[in-house]
């Protein structure tokens, strides 16, 4: 272990390395801090340019911009009262009126510390659970991955949004675009119709930034938005004295946070939602929430960074995503020929404690890269639309061509851009489906490797202790799940 | 149309596609093996399948939901079409920009594709004013063609 640490600091302490992070929270930053481009959309854009890095260069890259994009859409929210970030909801509730009162530089330097320490808690999370999951996931053979899978598919209630039966669907239909190419088992071609480009599968690249990007760029073109007029920017200023004052809140938000990004399906929405509601019920001033209070901004903004660490335990140890963005995540880890979960803590023990690393270098990054951006915002909202979404149109075909150098897979991505435009028009969430795509491989092949080593008895999912753990929690979860939407009536 | 209305035709559409897929698509291009536990056409039976419950049920309950009375319109349907027709013709050009690029891409290279579907995305997303256009047109195509075939080394061609 210590020799994989060192091993681990080796691997990732070049200037290359620290250039990638530091790339990687700035890009994530300005993709989080300009409406209408998203964090899972940067880093969809981002996945094409790490081809040639190495591996630990690439994640050093994407993780700064998930690190990044999560802060930054609180600059927004506390500044013009529209959140970066669906997350960043809960900043606006006290962030505005603060900003309104001549309060906002205390807001963004309290959002911002908040969410340095949210991230640092997190992180530290990370590495303790993720180990321990991992050892404990080791014992895992095809059966107890089989009923892994059919667990982690009740995230996709998570992440359905206003509609489960929907997402239901976007989950199905994912899951026959993963049943196309060679059958992992028998090596038969499924739905390949004579074409050998396809014989290798649906290129997740393609579909991945044709769901995410392409289909943002046709919603963007609908609801064209001129950019903003100028807008003052106040600096940051908080003092140290403020920030202890506010640990208390800070920390309990962080808790939030982990537990609430470790559980695969809720998020940050949910976790800064519920974290400013902690701190509402626990504040001696409960009034001043919602006209203008710091303790709110703390709250709300360190449970959403500390989902980073929380919802990155189930992808690393186990292989599975718990939001959208970590179902993006697992897509570029499997683009670089690594399948997260215990095989990774086994065979590339370096490479993860290197991430780790990484994670923490990129939160350590984000206080001075958080500034900057704080400073530069009056001019990063000022980007003319028309410019940005038809870079990031030509970025999009370049970069999923660059990756096979394959015109099919450029056809793929345009149509996966239609369709994700076409299921957003039709209120069918898009996260579903990618998460239907990438689990439907690992699923299909435990289960029948489990199936063949017992000779077709399917008795075989139910024979040792931890595949049953894992049916009890699906039939838990789905129980749950339905509860939960027949008490709120959820429409359909 | 109201959202009731849409999700009765996708939920009509997505039976449709299970029964083509499970009926047609299937047995035509998934060829069944003896060589496993499982046969190759189970994965995506059981995915068709799923996904005609999954439509039916959109049906039924969108039915369902139909018959409680829905709020007032607030925009003008007549204005409201007309705003969704220039809507969709607009996506349908900036896809079409995009097909227009993979062809020239394809058969004359990245210097012949860049420049005219960048040039007309951006007029597309609303930019009038032709030296921005020509400006960054220019710069981009460069600055991308350095990013990607000197910097990354990924071919362009």
């Amino acid at each position: 272990m210590i020799l994989a640490l060192f091993s681990a600091v080796d691997l990732l302490l070049s200037f290359q390395n620290m250039l990638a992070i530091f790339a990687g929270v700035a890009f994530g930053v300005f993709m989080g801090a300009v409406p209408g481009l998203t964090g899972t959309m940067g880093i969809a854009l981002v996945i094409p340019l790490t081809y040639a890095f190495e591996p630990i260069t690439a994640f050093a890259l994407l993780l700064g911009a998930y690190k990044g994009a999560l802060f930054s859409g609180c600059i927004p929210a506390i500044l013009m009262n529209t959140p970066g970030t669906p997350a960043a909801a809960a900043t606006v509730l006290d962030g505005y009126p603060l900003s309104q009162k001549g309060q906002g530089g205390e807001a963004m330097g309290l959002a911002l510390w908040s969410s340095v320490i949210g991230d640092l808690v997190s992180t530290v999370a990370l590495i303790f659970g993720a180990i321990l999951l991992a050892q404990f996931a080791t014992k895992f053979g095809p059966p107890e991955f089989a009923t892994l899978v059919l667990f982690s598919l009740t995230i996709i209630a998570g992440v359905s949004g206003g509609s489960l039966i929907k997402g239901l669907i976007a989950a199905a239909v994912g899951f026959i675009f993963g049943t196309v190419g060679l059958d992992p088992m028998t090596a038969t071609p499924r739905f390949t119709f004579g074409e050998l480009t396809m014989l290798n599968g649906i290129s997740l690249l393609a579909m991945l930034i044709g769901l995410f990007a392409v289909s943002e760029l046709f919603i963007q073109a609908e609801t064209l938005r001129h950019a903003q007029a100028k807008i003052a920017v106040p600096r940051a200023k908080i003092s140290w004295g403020d920030i202890r004052a506010k640990l208390p809140t800070i920390l309990r938000g962080s808790a939030i946070g982990i537990v609430l990004g470790s559980i695969p399906g809720l998020g940050a929405t949910p976790a800064a939602f519920l974290s400013y509601s902690e701190a509402k019920r626990a504040s001696k001033k409960p009034e001043e929430f919602g006209q203008g209070s710091l303790e709110g901004v703390a709250a709300a903004e360190s449970a959403n960074n500390a989902t980073a660490g929380g919802a990155l335990i189930p992808l690393m140890a186990l292989g599975v995503p718990g939001d959208v963005i970590t179902a993006v995540l697992l897509g570029a880890f499997l683009i670089h020929g690594l399948a997260p979960g215990p095989q990774l803590f086994t065979e590339n023990l370096d490479l993860v404690y290197a991430i780790f690393i990484a994670l923490m270098m990129a939160t350590l990054m984000l206080p001075l890269v958080g500034l900057v951006a704080i400073r530069l915002f009056s001019r990063i909202v000022l980007i003319p639309r028309h410019v940005l979404y038809p870079i990031i149109a030509i970025l999009c075909l370049l970069g999923v061509f660059g990756f096979n150098s394959s015109p099919t897979d450029l056809w793929i991505m345009l149509g996966f851009g239609g369709l994700g435009y076409v299921m957003r028009k039709l209120a069918f969430p898009l996260a579903p489906m990618m998460i239907g795509f990438i689990l439907e491989p690992l699923g299909e092949q435990s289960m029948r490797q489990a199936l063949t080593i017992s000779s077709g008895d399917w008795a075989v999912f139910v024979s040792t202790p931890i595949s049953i753990l894992f049916l009890v929690l699906t039939v838990l979860s789905i129980g749950l799940i339905t509860r939960r939407t027949l008490k709120e009536k959820t429409p359909v | 149309m109201g959202q009731n209305k849409q999700d009765v035709i996708s939920g009509l559409v997505l039976v449709a596609f299970s029964a083509l897929l499970y009926s047609y698509l299937v047995p035509h291009f998934v060829k069944d093996s003896a060589g496993s536990a499982l046969s190759p056409q189970f994965f995506p039976r059981l995915g068709a399948i799923l996904i005609g419950l999954g439509g039916l049920v959109l049906v039924v309950l969108s039915w369902l939901r139909s018959s409680r009375p829905s709020g007032p319109e607030t925009i003008e349907p007549t204005k409201r079409r007309q705003t969704e027709k220039q809507q969709h013709g607009k996506i349908l050009l900036i896809a079409v920009s995009m097909a227009g690029f993979i062809f020239l891409f394809q058969w004359l290279g990245y210097f012949y594709a860049t420049p005219p579907t960048l040039a007309v995305l951006m007029v597309l997303f609303g930019a009038r004013h032709p030296v921005t256009i020509v400006g960054v047109v220019a710069t981009t195509t460069i600055a991308l063609f350095v990013l990607f075939s000197l910097g990354l080394k990924l071919p362009l061609v």
